[in-house]
């Protein structure tokens, strides 16, 4: 640690060294997380946690590591951080009223088969311009109408790259519970996005 | 029997099972369900085209820019503080 240049800087210059880094990463930064989080004054609260985070901590950052790559770290840290609060403050059911109480959760009939409304075809175009502008609106778009639990489970699988584990331990639901959401967002993403695409053709 | 079962996978369990396996390896009898079930679901084969366009989606997912210097006053503001 005792050769880490910063440890050297006196307080102007990590002010300095900080204000840089502010000018240089913030529009990242507050991209990425607006687009994982639907208010936009949340993202940048937490955009602004990880520079004080940061700053707290500067001692620790190890000079191998870009400061990008540093400060990305601490933003994901933050924003799984965020969705653990969402499932700690209870706005999560249980699997079970999951399944029961969410009318738009019925994309299939009692037997398990897809109404016949809902059933994917393919016939849908909606998805076969990966990388359009449009398909990546719906997308976000989708994403925002999704309830915060599952939106939360969708984020996490990402920020926390797929390890489960960590994932079911995070946001202290069983695997089991976790797939589920997962599935419903999916369920939900997918007939939003078909939706959409599809009505602003 | 447990064979019969086993084929026995509704669009439900079978989406389901699509989301799970990238977090667990499936059973036998549930790969083995899978799979007949995709042979006879037109619905289920869409299904997992647009399930993993969706996965790719989410991966690569970038917001559009916005303007940011209000929010460089506000974080340098609270560093000087």
């Amino acid at each position: 640690m005792g050769s880490l240049p910063f440890c050297t800087l006196d307080d102007l210059g990590r002010h300095k060294l900080m204000a840089g880094w502010v000018k240089s990463h913030t529009g990242d930064l507050q991209r990425y997380a607006r687009s994982r989080v639907k208010d936009s004054d949340v993202a940048d609260d937490l955009v602004q946690v990880t520079f004080v985070s940061a700053w707290q901590t500067l001692d620790k950052f190890a000079e191998q590591s870009s400061a990008r790559t540093w400060l990305f770290a601490i933003l994901k840290h933050k924003l799984a951080d965020h969705y653990r609060k969402v499932y700690r403050e209870g706005k999560h059911v249980s699997g079970f009223d999951v399944i029961s109480d969410d009318p738009a959760s019925n994309e299939f009939n009692p037997n398990g088969h897809w109404h016949r409304d809902h059933a994917p075809t393919d016939l849908s175009d909606a998805f076969r311009d990966e990388g359009s502008e449009r398909l990546d609106r719906a997308l976000r778009h989708c994403l925002d109408l999704l309830p915060d639990d599952l939106r939360g489970a969708v984020e996490m699988k990402y920020l926390l790259e797929k390890d489960g584990e960590a994932i079911q331990k995070a946001l202290g639901i069983s695997a089991t519970n976790y797939w589920q959401q997962l599935h419903r967002a999916k369920l939900k993403l997918r007939g939003c996005i078909e939706s959409r695409v599809t009505r602003t053709t | 029997m447990a064979l019969i079962h086993s084929l026995n996978v509704s669009c439900d369990k079978a989406s389901a099972l699509m989301e799970e396996r990238e977090f667990r390896a499936l059973s036998g009898g549930e790969r083995v369900g899978l799979w007949f079930h995709m042979r006879i679901c037109d619905a289920c084969k869409a299904y997992e085209k647009q399930s993993q366009a969706i996965d790719r989606l989410l991966e690569v997912r970038m917001a559009k820019g916005e303007d940011t210097r209000a929010l460089e006053a506000r974080i340098l503001n609270e560093l000087q503080a």
